[in-house]
């Protein structure tokens, strides 16, 4: 079962007064959700825990119940259906029954199914807290605190940052309601005190001058005495730091939360010397709508724009100032009508005071050309979804109305996944590249030549429902995974399901083709995407073509 | 057009102590600003003399409540280039090379305030740099703290539970009690902290609904209950019964609220008519002074049904807003008490009232050029030029000041106005003339708007607003009598017109004030040494200083001379 859901669900639902379950209509045959909610390490009953169910067609239409001092809960009257079950109780996570990121076990009712005698494992959360402080030992106040966290998602086993917080006045932070697992930390701030050089500006008359650009300070007389400025003492910045206190991202301390653990993790920023850089853009017209950021790679990737002060200082031309040392990404953007832009990116090597290295943009232009079956059936939504395998950093575009689609500026290199978006019953029936490797639905893009993706898409995905048995009889909470051929380099195509306490499961959404359908009991922790995770269980696995609009019915064997 | 929020800019030359009254708050934020924001500005050098002596500014930074030093506090002297350092560990700080000159200097430390109380985080002072040049200290005060917990009857926790510190403040002439800054939750063991606090009295509020949604155990297995949705510290359900807290600089507050649980009942219902618009809000509850309290759980803009949480009982307020294709607002708002579960509501969206506004001049002579130039912004961000209009018209609402509706021109015609979209509900009426003249009538049919207030009904009819405007102004001498009459501000009350908001005027060093342009009657006049605290826009607060008024009776085109005998706010 899929909890497209369960948080908004038990979020909101449980802390709504417990009702009484309605009546079915008087002669139909009633059954029964019961069972007990225990704690998942120490098998104790748990008292007063708050047990929500909802039909899995109508979630909305929801029940709750306490269990009682031996921790059992009743829900009774019930239409034979399927339920999704969710508990919640103070110092224990919110979860669906038997969860697994995010799937979980539906309850089934009817005829000749046990509903009567669920055991509902509860684990207990954690916490991760800390103080931020600076060199002289006090608290940092709003400095930015993100945590991220190492987990099996997707497939493989990728860091994603999971929440961020703020440091109060104190300078502590705190982020409660963790699961267990391997954690990093990592903190952005900007010394309260930090003092920027006045940026220079640029006089039009001396542009001209060769090898650069001449220099006054506002509001100062041309020609004036040129100061020669020694920098501030004061023009500092803390670099992006992780636990316990390094700057090198693969230095980092991982935190490794246990189940119940309250985990104390202060962080020491130490101010080094700013550095300051300079942007020209190649285009100027739109600079009045743009400004100028610098970003930094992140753990997961995805990239966080730093508390840099940006200045125009000539037309087309960016101060940027307050840097620390490192290795970034700059950008000017613009905006205007609605849309955002970057009119320009390029990787820039900040070394200590005031030194600037400037790489030139690496970025590919890319294009795409769209032909869809049946013509003129394209939503106005539909959009091109490249997802770099590396950073998981996602680049979309949507189709113009003509059928085609840039990636403006263009895209760095890398392995994407292609896959179409909001695109209501629609999927990539075929895709050609010209300028870049195409394996599967992995686009390998190297050099700067630019690519160009020709993409057919067509109408219908089909479904795969079924049971999961072991030795004929169904199992409940196994992994169930469709899975393509040439898994690493299609990862797109994979569908997912838990099964649910009838054994049964269903995969929508599924792209016509050739698959191999598994059923693993503890396949949870699979790294599925990686090639060979899944080798050992490809023999005993169902094979099943999805046609279009095709719906399936496969029973499939548990390993 | 709607012009939400006091962010309202507004220039106008000449008569500036008459402007002065609307731009009490906004002047001196800005000006704070201004300094800060262009520090080359506020370099009042008489650089003349002797260009190549230098000389050195000294000083310390020391605590404003101990008189201790404050180490590591930034001080910064704003010249052509600033200069800029930490102060040492016993709060020293020294600046060579500094030529002659007047300059403003800073300090600023995390967790310390301008001791002035001003609302500024960081005190500017002027200093003259010369060979006279002394050390100099800059104080600084601390912050205060209020810190605190939120649990329910059995002592557990409430996590997820709204705090907000207000404040109660002297908002456009009226006292309102506002929140200082961002609401904050509590955390998982209940707890909340709220530093960056000014020294002042505040009242802290919790509401704790949201939290009732979030956690669980709480609710009783049968009966609907849910937690107030307000409650002032320590348990009040309204601020009239509050306790405040009185901080003084870095004092610490510490606020611990137990909450029960209420019954609570269901709201629900339909909004008709909702496809038609563009844009519907979602429906929010809000309490007496329209403060928002719940949104709705369920809400579909398309068929318009909602359905709240269970909600605590009490009398609150539903409010819906709407726009149509044309801009139009359209507002459902209707007073609900809920006692009983009301699970089927209807409602419909009303088009706002639009309200003609004609102004009428009686000049005796030529018009004067405009007084204005520049316009109105509302945080709509459309500006209203003034230049276009013969005056400005303000509709604000008697509950509240954040939300006001304005007279817009209809045409090239600087008379012909209108204020359109009015949401339902009572209204102040505020006229400004933007030419030389004085407000002489405000009438809506046969209701005087000087002295009554307008009401809306929902989807009603209001007839035109019809304001008379005349040159034949009177003039009024005062003289403030007491002790140090230099700073007194004076308030002159008209009789007539209670609701418009008085002339606040400034006097020279010998207590003397001349104004004009005063529509002619009966004025009450009051000179207060300090406005603090003083709800000039207020007149039942006013009446209790009546016996300390001085009255006059102003003429047309003539001058009178009115003696007012200061009044020590302090007393």
């Amino acid at each position: 079962m899929f909890l497209r859901t369960i948080f908004f669900f038990c979020l909101v639902t449980l802390g709504m007064p417990a009702q009484r379950v309605n009546s079915t209509s008087p002669g139909a045959e009633s059954f029964q959700i019961a069972g007990s909610v225990i704690d998942a390490a120490t098998s104790q009953p748990l008292a007063d825990a708050r047990v929500a169910i909802a039909p899995v067609s109508k979630r909305d239409a929801y029940t709750v119940a306490l269990t009682g001092a031996d921790g059992r809960f009743t829900f009774s009257n019930l239409s034979p259906g399927k339920y999704t079950l969710a508990a919640q109780h103070r110092g224990y996570l919110t979860q669906g029954f038997n969860q697994h990121g995010q799937f979980a076990t539906s309850i089934a009712t009817g005829p000749g199914l046990d509903s009567s005698n669920l055991v509902f494992r509860m684990t207990t959360e954690s916490a991760i807290s800390g103080t931020v402080l600076d060199d002289e030992g006090d608290g940092v106040r709003d400095a930015h605190v993100m945590l991220f966290q190492s987990t099996v998602a997707e497939g493989s086993r990728e860091t994603r940052q999971r929440a961020q917080a703020t440091t109060n006045d104190e300078g502590r932070y705190r982020f409660a309601h963790l699961p267990s697992g391997k954690y990093f930390v990592a903190v952005l701030a900007e010394p309260w005190y930090a003092q920027r050089p006045q940026p220079r500006i640029v006089t039009a008359q001396s542009s001209s001058t060769p090898g650069g650009l001449a220099e006054r300070a506002p509001g100062g007389e041309d020609n004036e005495t040129k100061v020669d400025e020694a920098p501030s003492p004061l023009d500092v910045a803390y670099p992006l730091t992780f636990y316990s206190g390094v700057t090198d991202a693969s230095a980092a301390t991982p935190i490794l939360l246990g189940k119940g653990e309250k985990v104390s993790a202060d962080i020491d920023l130490h101010p080094v010397p700013a550095g300051h850089i300079r942007l020209a853009i190649e285009s100027s017209e739109t600079l009045e709508h743009s400004y100028a950021v610098l970003e930094e790679r992140l753990l997961d990737g995805t990239r966080i724009t730093l508390p840099t002060r940006s200045t125009p200082v000539a037309p087309g031309v960016w101060e940027i100032s307050g840097i620390p040392p490192g290795h970034y990404t700059a950008k000017i953007n613009s905006w205007g009508n609605n849309n955002q832009q970057v009119l320009q990116q390029r990787e820039v090597d900040v070394a200590g005071s005031g030194v600037i290295e400037k790489s030139p943009a690496n970025l590919v232009p890319l294009s795409a050309a769209f032909r869809i079956e049946p013509p003129g059936s394209a939503p106005g939504q539909l959009a091109l979804q490249l997802r770099d395998k590396n950073s998981t950093q996602v680049f979309s575009e949507r189709v113009t109305g003509k059928g085609d689609i840039e990636f403006k500026p263009g895209v760095p290199p890398g392995n994407y996944e292609v896959s179409v978006q909001n695109g209501q019953d629609l999927f990539i029936q075929s895709i050609r590249a010209t300028g870049a490797r195409l394996t599967g639905r992995t686009l390998e893009i190297k050099g700067a030549a630019p690519v160009k993706v020709t993409v057919l898409v067509a109408q219908g995905m089909g479904e795969v429902t079924g049971v999961a048995l072991r030795e004929g009889k169904p199992v409940a909470g196994a992994m169930i995974a469709l899975v393509p051929p040439n898994p690493a380099n299609n990862r797109v195509l994979f569908r997912r399901d838990q099964s649910d306490s009838d054994g049964t499961f269903r995969l929508a959404d599924v792209v016509p083709g050739q698959y191999t359908l598994l059923a693993i009991e503890d396949g949870w922790d699979l790294e599925w995407a990686n090639p060979g995770a899944l080798k050992k269980f490809m023999a005993q696995g169902e094979a099943v073509t999805v046609e279009i609009k095709g719906k399936h019915s496969v029973k499939v064997k548990v390993q | 057009m709607i012009a939400l929020g006091m962010g309202l800019g507004y220039f106008k030359r000449g008569r500036a102590s008459f402007m002065l009254r609307y731009l009490y708050f906004m002047a001196l934020i800005s000006l704070g600003l201004a300094v800060s924001a262009q520090p080359g500005m506020a370099t009042q050098s008489t650089n003349s003399a002797d260009p190549g002596v230098l000389y050195k500014l000294e000083g310390r930074v020391i605590n404003a409540e101990t008189g201790r030093p404050l180490p590591r506090a930034l001080v910064e002297v704003y010249m052509e280039r600033k200069l800029a350092m930490l102060t040492g560990p016993e709060g020293e700080f020294a600046f060579d090379k500094i030529p002659k000159g007047t300059y403003m200097v800073r300090a600023q430390k995390p967790g310390f305030f301008d001791p002035s109380g001003r609302g500024q985080q960081s005190p500017l002072a002027t200093v003259e740099i010369g060979p006279q040049t002394g050390k100099i200290a800059l104080k600084l005060a601390p912050e205060c703290v209020i810190s605190g917990a939120v649990v329910n009857d059995e002592g557990e926790s409430i996590e997820g539970a709204v705090i907000d510190v207000l404040i109660s403040s002297i908002v456009e002439g009226r006292r309102q009690v506002v929140p200082v800054r961002n609401s904050v939750r509590t955390d998982e063991d209940g707890n909340f902290r709220i530093a960056g606090l000014q020294s002042g009295k505040y009242f802290v509020s919790v509401k704790a609904g949201p939290a009732s949604r979030r956690l669980l155990g709480e609710l009783a297995k049968n009966r609907a209950e849910a937690y107030p949705a307000i409650v002032y510290f320590p348990s009040a359900g309204d601020l009239a019964s509050a306790t405040a807290f009185d901080l003084a600089p870095g004092q610490h507050g510490e606020a611990r609220f137990a909450l029960s649980l209420v019954p609570a009942f269901k709201l629900a219902g339909m909004v008709a008519g909702t496809a038609g618009y563009k844009q519907v809000s979602n429906p929010v509850i809000m309490d007496a002074t329209e403060r928002p309290l719940f949104g709705a759980s369920r809400w579909d803009g398309q068929t318009g049904a909602f359905e709240f949480p269970a909600l605590p009982s009490g009398t609150y307020t539903l409010r819906v807003y709407a726009m149509a294709e044309d801009n139009h607002p359209s507002w459902v708002r209707q007073s609900i008490t809920l006692n009983r579960d009301i699970p089927s509501l209807n409602l419909a969206l009303q088009p706002g009232a639009t309200i003609p506004v004609s102004v009428r001049t009686e000049l005796n002579s030529k018009p004067l050029p405009s007084n204005c130039y520049g316009g109105f912004i509302g945080i709509d961000g459309k500006a209203l030029d003034c230049s276009k209009v013969s005056a400005m018209v303000m509709l604000s609402p008697a509950e509240m000041s954040h939300m006001k509706f304005r007279a817009e021109a209809e045409s090239d015609d600087p008379s012909a106005m209108a204020v359109r979209g009015v949401m339902p509900g009572r209204y102040r009426v505020e006229v400004m003339p933007m030419i030389s003249a004085y407000v002489r009538s405000v009438r809506c049919g046969g209701v005087d708007l000087l002295r009554e207030e307008l009401i809306v009904p929902a989807g009603g009819n209001v007839p035109p607003i019809e304001v008379i405007l005349r040159d034949d102004g009177a003039t009024v001498k005062v003289h403030v009598q007491g002790e140090s009459p230099e700073h007194a501000r004076i308030l002159l009350l008209p009789d007539f017109a209670p609701y418009q908001r008085p002339p606040m005027l400034d006097v020279s060093s010998a207590g003397d004030r001349e104004y004009g342009g005063l529509a002619p009657g009966e004025y009450k006049v009051l000179a207060f040494d300090s406005m603090e605290g003083i709800e000039y826009g207020n007149p039942e607060f006013l009446a209790k200083y009546s016996s300390k008024a001085a009255r006059v009776t102003l003429s047309a085109h003539a001058t009178s001379n009115v003696t007012v005998e200061l009044v020590h706010t302090g007393e």
